[in-house]
């Protein structure tokens, strides 16, 4: 692993620019179609919002083939007439390098916090490359509440359809309340906004060559901040558009790359949150608005089909896993009619809770034990389909914050269930 | 004629006797070997299973791999106890052969070094039919729960074929490290493998190829309804 994850003429170049307020990174790889938008939003961000200070957009590529480097590069700034600009957009200087590293989105962050460390800035934002629902407006809601409110951690909002988001809404949202307290909405957003302080702490932290480099870095992010102790907040961005995630990459990887991180995580900071009851609200920025609620195109009974080839076919795992009560009545949900089709949410913390407990003592090989969740899962989205179907924004909050309150309350029961490795039925 | 019976008969008493007491000594050191080598084994047996629970050694047993490996292998007893059995039959077969060095070193000779000259191979092969069945559960349950996840049929029985070959695999590759039927395991692999997906080839391409269309087109029809599905998990 190298210590640095820049090179050498890349460092000189950084040193060339002496130092900097904000600094903008971009992470990329294959991006061509849609970086452009990107760094058009980003550069008009800085001048509409930030038009004194000294800022740097950073790219850092992780070897892209398509040229993406280069629409970067060769990027005008956005119209200053449409943007109701007074001044002319100046770009702000760029910095595009490849990174060094292990290949994934974590070593292309790294790389941007080096860099802002090095240029010494008070304000970050990363956000996606391919990105085409950003503004300029992001960059003010992402950056403003470190400069002018002294946050350290800035998480997006998202407005999102009441179907997206379900590994989020199911799992890492309710986890990240119930064990740190504090209530991120989309502690995996993608796109975030820290202080030139917590780009230092995060460099501090030795994981460049673990799964935090691949994969794994949106939830090390937020759960570092959180332990760390930093200002925390949330601004609303309004709704996410990007480019759809690789269409062959299997639901069953996906699951498994989020909760194993976020498992990770608990076991690293097991200290820091055990006596950690209940949860607070974090600050919120940014104007609320809600999405539209058509219809989306969900196949319900394949979600059913799989949970019950699951709990089938793979009882002898579940049985290592699960409590008896819990495989019971998971067993018990998997002979019913698929009408009265429904997982409740008491049903689904404990699945998880439990989940997290075996993974913590090695019930199984981690790969195994994260790939078994996948039929459970579905269960629980083919009940969320069905449960929020007639739902309006308020009440798919209202049903989530129950769905989060159950996690609260059983976490005194999964804290001795971390201790003694096994839950009580 | 009384002094001929009486040496007819006599004498070979006599050198029968002669020859037991001769011997009785020999006898008596291989019984004293044998009752204290076993009584010894199972004493040895029980302090090991004994510490062995103290230390909480059949935690292990819990662990699934170990659990799913002695629920295969019918093995009812804990782990202690079955390493108390290994060690008891270890110390019992020492003790044969420390009985049997009473009564002819020279045989000893020869059955410990056969014993010394096999060892090698007979380790090598054990250890290739543990990392088989090692390697055989870790891909089985692999391909499972990928079965399971894709939504294939039969999910179980697909697991159970990938075991069945894997396991085959490292069973001829233990054979042949011992030297039973070099060939013949490799054959019979070879039959299994290449008779496997020709048969596999033939049922589903003669005698099931509506069920092949049939399946085939299933396969994608799903694969376009999930295109179709605009949910997003993260």
């Amino acid at each position: 692993m190298p210590s640095s994850a820049l090179r050498d003429e890349v460092l000189r170049h950084i040193e060339s620019l002496g130092t900097a307020e904000i600094v903008v990174g971009i992470p990329s790889y294959n991006n061509a179609r849609t970086i452009g938008h990107v760094v058009r939003a980003v550069t008009t961000g800085l001048a509409k919002y930030f038009p004194d200070r000294r800022a740097v957009l950073v790219n850092s590529d992780g070897g892209s083939s398509d040229g993406t480097p280069d629409v970067v590069a060769s990027t005008e700034a956005g119209a200053t007439k449409a943007l109701l600009l007074r001044q002319s957009v100046r770009p702000p200087p760029r910095v595009i390098t490849p990174y060094q590293g292990i290949p994934g989105k974590g070593s292309a962050i790294r790389a941007i916090f080096e860099i802002a460390t090095r240029l010494d800035a008070c304000a970050c934002a990363v956000v996606d490359s391919d990105l085409r629902s950003i503004t300029p407006e992001w960059i003010e809601l992402l950056v403003g509440p470190v400069l002018h409110e002294g946050f350290d951690y800035v998480c997006p909002l998202y407005a999102r359809h009441k179907y997206d988001g379900t590994i989020t809404n199911a799992i890492v949202y309710p986890l990240v309340r119930s064990i740190y307290g504090r209530r991120i909405r989309q502690p995996i957003g993608g796109d975030f906004g820290f202080s030139g302080g917590l780009a230092g702490h995060f460099l501090t932290h030795n994981v460049w060559d673990s799964d935090v480099a691949r994969f794994g870095v949106d939830i090390w992010m937020t759960t570092t901040a959180l332990v760390g102790d930093f200002r925390v907040c949330q601004a609303h961005l309004g709704s996410k558009i990007h480019d759809a995630k690789d269409p062959g990459a299997h639901l069953s990887e996906m699951l498994a790359q989020v909760t194993g991180s976020l498992f990770q995580q608990l076991a690293v900071h097991e200290a820091r949150w055990k006596e950690v009851r209940g949860s607070e609200p974090v600050p919120e920025f940014g104007f609320h608005y809600e999405t539209g609620l058509e219809p989306v195109p969900v196949n319900v009974p394949r979600m059913v089909h799989v949970f019950r080839q699951g709990v089938h076919e793979l009882a002898g795992l579940y049985t290592a896993l699960l409590s008896p009560g819990t495989l019971a009545r998971c067993e018990t949900l998997a002979r019913g009619d698929e009408t009265d089709f429904r997982m409740p949410g008491d049903l689904w913390v404990r699945v998880v809770y439990e989940y997290a407990v075996a993974y913590r003592w090695k019930r199984l090989n981690p790969e195994h034990l994260l790939r078994t969740l996948t039929p459970l899962y579905l269960a629980r989205t083919a009940s969320w389909m069905k449960e929020a179907a007639n739902y309006g924004a308020s009440e798919v909050e209202g049903a989530l914050e129950e769905l989060c309150l159950d996690f609260e309350a059983l976490k005194p029961a999964f804290v001795e269930a971390w201790r003694e490795g096994r839950f009580p039925s | 004629m009384t002094a001929i019976v009486a040496v007819a008969t006599w004498a070979p008493l006599q050198h029968f006797l002669e020859r037991t007491v001769s011997v009785f000594p020999v006898l008596l050191a291989v019984l004293v070997v044998l009752v204290v080598g076993v009584a010894l084994s199972w004493l040895l047996a029980w302090v090991v299973r004994t510490a062995l629970e103290r230390l909480g050694f059949d935690h292990v047993s819990r662990r699934p791999e170990i659990a799913d490996a002695l629920r295969r292998t019918s093995l009812r007893q804990s782990p202690s106890v079955l390493v108390g059995q290994v060690v008891r039959w270890v110390g019992v077969v020492l003790t044969l052969v420390g009985a049997l060095s009473i009564l002819s070193a020279e045989a000893t000779d020869v059955v410990l070094a056969s014993l010394v000259r096999y060892m090698p191979r007979l380790a090598a092969g054990l250890l290739l039919l543990v990392l088989g069945y090692a390697i055989s559960t870790f891909v089985a349950r692999s391909v499972l729960i990928w079965a399971v996840n894709s939504r294939l049929q039969g999910a179980r029985w697909l697991a159970a074929g990938v075991r069945l070959l894997v396991g085959i695999f490292f069973l001829a590759l233990a054979l042949e490290n011992l030297g039973f039927g070099r060939d013949i395991a490799l054959v019979v692999l070879a039959i299994l493998l290449g008779g496997g997906v020709f048969a596999t080839a033939l049922a589903f391409g003669l005698a099931g190829k509506d069920l092949a269309r049939e399946s085939l087109e299933r396969m994608m029809r799903e694969a376009r309804e999930e295109d179709r599905d605009s949910l997003s998990h993260l």
